[in-house]
């Protein structure tokens, strides 16, 4: 293995290492450190990849010159965020709470550059795991409650995301031996489970990048985050997944209509609430959860538009792309600006729209009894008293303790039962 | 008689010897029953390198004992025998070196590691094991040296969960019992043979062997903790970590999960069990104690049973990719036997670090227990990702291959099983985490003990963060030669090749 080849797993390992906090403690200016390997790189004129048939089902690294763009993009952003993080820590008496956001601050630097990186599914879906919870600690170590609540729902997001992907993983796993992002777009053109494939991507990455009606956690944690955070939520895991729909899916190679259509639809929605997000004013103070909306509508749009028509991919290929790089720049930008210019962003009454997760049976209420569904109250008491019951964790609790007491005796029962079984059976084949 | 037949006899030996002596021990005697496990253990580890550099290059060990008229005792070292040794032995070697930190100070050692000892020999033993009639001996060998070993605090408790214990397992050993008899009455052999020894007499008496089949998974269900037979694992949870340990990842649910390997692959055969009609339920079984361990693990507040009720859901991966009867969900599966072993002892050895440490026994005590003891609850946190099948951890390799050995196999309702088993490990792990690293500590923790600059003693804090470490090797580097996915893929293309 070549210096050059071995930089490549450097890039994410480096920081990957330097998320234990005794290593990173050690080091001086670390976080400068841990993206070194990543412009070390870009210095190197030549592409290279690097397979690797004895790493985690020979999930190969590799750069080329759309990956040196995402690369250089990320080490920017890295940088800026690597100084607000020490302006922040400089300023935080709390070394512990340092510390420990810098562990989540380098999980996600090396998710990040692993992704961007990856040649294959496996590869990818790893360091996107590894994004996911990374930053889910960096909202979590020091948000307030809002982002606290966020961090709640992106979480849960995420779990969902990462089935379905491992799912769609598993598909593709049925039709190509090979898990690189072209053997698998290529096995992808004849395959009868192309079309469960692609659901199950978009839905997947549309979770990881918040994309609409799956948003309320960007509103709230942009505004709420350390401002190196909330800069690196539109670099890294928006457009981490944006980045994913484009090396997953089979874009340019098959025709599926009535999918391009529908997302064609979300996307057009997506706008369109945008818009009258903003011309109501309701959330009138989060421009860069707004830019992320549209800018992600308009993706899934395109995205539409290529599924519709393949040929579309041609033409569209470099743009999708860029517009990735100028989304994670530019609201980066944006975010820094808007801190710079807002000092009261921290004291900002938290948004109520996360409750509406929680109280939605509730509304669903309110709306029947204003429609006039009041026609048997009593027996909607009922109902509602039991569906309430089954929202309780007690309720399940003291049944599955009865059901495992029952359990128990039951087990001793079926042993005995089994045995005089055994008996009669055997007494009958004797005679 | 050749050095190869009695390489099984030296591997039993090596826990066996030991462990009678450290019998005979005084209390006080601390270093010789030191010396004498941590030997035991070193050397066997030792003789599993060469047994298994012996078996790949084409070596036959076998040693056979006349026991009764035309029934021998048969201890064999095979491919699937290397798999389930390697990793008892490996552990016992981890658990041992944990168990001396946990124990520093307790009473009765002597008594623990010797019976401690005899549990290893008998799960080796179970490993070797040629035919059904050994298998059998050892089982029982087994509930009879690990009964001690959970009653060991000698509280009411405890002997309440030794009193449950038994009556499970006997009962379940009785009921293999009945099975081995009926089955060498009507076959004339129990001896272990690749794709099974009942073909011949399918055709003739398919009823008896169905039934057959029943009691022998019925009996083996009990230690491996099959619904509704696991009532007895919660309930163990009284005895010390590293008996937990042993419970869970070591010996006893492995025991009964590579039994039911052995009845599904070498005493039926794959083909046959199919033909049968045996597996479809087997597979079934396996699917419902998945999904039920892990809505009782969620409701949990004491941490070892939150454990104990995950075993009852993890384990039955490793019966529900032997029954999915296709040869990459058989590669899942018995990957999935080594893989649950090394993350669920890091869980084990962590809950015991906590409780020992900083009295902690209940997750809602865990609040930001993290910052106290971070070296072991990052090894928590690997176990618990790795349980939830995070790449790229040791657990999500064997669900990977679960979940396309069931896709290959044309079983696709096991991926909402798996889906549905993981989005369950999720919810009753990541709040655990949650608290352990998010949450500020209430007051102070209800019994800490001070280890001087360390978070806790070295001995207890050295094998989680070696098994964490491990966890993540097993699944970064899976594909690596002799690793437990390679070794697998060879046992499985023994029972599938055509």
């Amino acid at each position: 293995m070549s210096l050059s080849e071995l930089l490549l797993f450097f890039v994410p390992g480096f920081p990957l290492l330097l998320a234990i906090p005794l290593l990173h403690r050690l080091l001086p200016r670390a976080e400068y450190l841990a993206i070194l390997p990543a412009a070390m790189l870009l210095s190197l004129p030549e592409n290279i990849f690097v397979e690797t048939p004895w790493l985690l089902f020979g999930a190969g690294l590799g750069s080329n010159t759309e990956t040196r763009l995402l690369l250089m993009m990320s080490v920017v952003l890295w940088i800026f965020a690597a100084f607000m993080q020490n302006v922040h820590a400089s300023r935080n008496s709390n070394s512990e709470a340092n510390n420990y956001h810098s562990t989540y601050f380098f999980l996600t630097l090396s998710g990040h550059l692993g992704a961007i990186l990856a040649n294959g599914l496996v590869g990818f879906f790893a360091f996107s795991t590894l994004i996911g919870y990374g930053f889910y600690g960096l909202l979590v170590e020091t948000g307030n409650d809002t982002v606290k609540k966020a961090g709640r729902i992106y979480i849960c997001f995420i779990i969902v995301a990462d089935l379905l992907l491992f799912e769609a993983a598993l598909l593709a796993a049925t039709v190509t031996d090979d898990m690189g992002f072209d053997a698998v777009r290529a096995a992808m053109i004849d395959s009868s489970v192309t079309g469960l494939y692609m659901t199950m991507v978009l839905i997947g990455f549309a979770l990881k990048a918040g994309f609409w009606p799956m948003h309320h956690w960007l509103f709230l944690t942009f505004r709420s985050v350390r401002p190196a955070t909330a800069m690196l939520l539109a670099g890294v895991p928006v457009a981490m997944a944006l980045l994913g729909t484009l090396r997953w899916l089979p874009l340019g190679e098959i025709s599926v209509p009535g999918l391009g259509l529908l997302i064609q639809g979300i996307g057009g929605v997506a706008i369109m609430y945008t818009v009258l997000a903003v011309l109501i004013r309701r959330q009138h103070n989060h421009p860069a959860a707004y830019v992320t909306l549209t800018a992600t509508g308009l993706f899934v749009i395109a995205l539409g538009a290529v599924f519709i028509e393949p040929v579309l991919w041609d033409l569209y290929a470099s743009p999708m792309f860029y517009a990735i790089v100028l989304l994670s720049v530019g609201l980066a930008l944006l975010t820094i600006i808007i801190r710079w210019t807002d000092t009261t962003a921290s004291n900002q009454k938290p948004l109520d729209t996360v409750l509406l997760y929680g109280c939605w049976s509730e509304k669903l209420i309110s709306w029947g009894r204003r429609m006039g569904f009041e026609l048997l109250p009593r027996l909607r008491n009922v109902f509602l008293v039991y569906v309430q019951s089954l929202w309780r964790v007690s309720f399940w609790q003291k049944n599955l303790q009865i059901g495992e007491y029952y359990l128990q005796r039951w087990s001793l029962a079926v042993t005995i039962l089994l045995l005089i079984g055994v008996t009669i059976v055997t007494s009958l084949i004797i005679e | 008689m050749s050095l190869d037949s009695v390489f099984p006899l030296f591997i039993l030996a090596t826990s066996l010897v030991p462990g009678l002596i450290i019998f005979f021990l005084p209390e006080s005697a601390v270093r010789t029953r030191i010396s004498l496990n941590m030997g035991g253990a070193l050397i066997k580890v030792f003789l599993v390198g060469i047994v298994i550099w012996g078996v790949f290059n084409g070596h036959h060990y076998e040693t056979r004992l006349p026991f009764l008229p035309g029934l021998d005792l048969v201890l064999r070292i095979g491919a699937l025998s290397i798999l389930f040794v390697t990793l008892s032995t490996g552990l016992w070697l981890v658990t041992t070196v944990y168990a001396i930190g946990y124990l520093e100070d307790s009473p009765h050692r002597s008594r623990f590691f010797g019976f401690f000892s005899l549990c290893v020999t008998a799960t080796i033993g179970i490993a070797l094991a040629g035919n059904l009639i050994t298998f059998l001996l050892f089982y029982e060998l087994l509930t009879l040296a690990t009964y001690p070993l959970i009653v060991h605090r000698g509280t009411e408790e405890a002997r309440h969960a030794g009193r449950t214990y038994l009556v499970y397992t006997i009962m379940g050993g009785a009921l293999l019992l009945i099975g081995t008899v009926w089955l060498y009455g009507i076959t004339g052999s129990l001896e272990f043979v690749h794709r099974g020894f009942v073909s011949a007499i399918v055709d003739t008496h398919r009823s008896s062997l169905i039934i057959i089949f029943v009691l022998l998974i019925a009996g083996l269900g009990v230690k491996a903790a099959l619904l509704p037979f696991h009532g007895w694992l919660p309930q163990a949870m009284v005895a010390p970590a590293p008996v937990s340990a042993l419970l869970h990842a070591v010996a006893v649910v492995k025991a009964g999960a590579f039994g039911i390997v052995r009845v599904v692959h070498d005493v039926y055969g794959v083909e046959v069990a199919v033909s049968l009609g045996v597996t479809l339920p087997l597979a079934v079984l396996a699917a419902v104690t998945i999904i039920y361990g892990s809505v009782r693990a969620l409701f949990q507040d004491d941490l070892k049973r939150r454990l104990a009720f995950s075993t009852v859901s993890q384990v039955s991966y490793i019966t529900l990719g032997i029954a999915v009867a296709g040869p990459i969900a058989t590669i899942g599966g018995l990957v999935h036997l080594v893989h649950q072993g090394v993350m669920k002892i890091t869980l084990f050895f962590c809950a015991g670090n906590l409780a020992e440490t900083l009295g902690i026994h209940k997750i809602s005590e865990m609040n930001g227990v993290g910052r106290r003891m971070p070296w072991t609850m990052a090894a928590f946190t690997i176990g618990a990702f790795g349980m939830i099948g995070a790449p790229p951890l040791a657990g999500f390799v064997s669900k990977w291959y679960l979940g396309l050995g069931a896709l290959d196999a044309g079983q696709d309702w096991v991926i909402f099983v798996l889906a549905g088993s993981s989005l369950l490990n999720a919810a009753y792990f990541l709040p655990v985490l949650h608290a352990a690293w998010f949450k500020e500590p209430v007051g102070q923790w209800p019994h800490e003990h001070i280890f001087g600059r360390m978070e806790t003693a070295w001995a207890l804090l050295l094998p989680p963060v070696f098994t964490a470490f491990l966890s993540v090797a097993l699944g970064l580097f899976a594909s690596v030669p002799f690793s437990p996915l390679e070794w697998a893929r060879f046992v499985t293309s023994l029972e599938f090749a055509p």
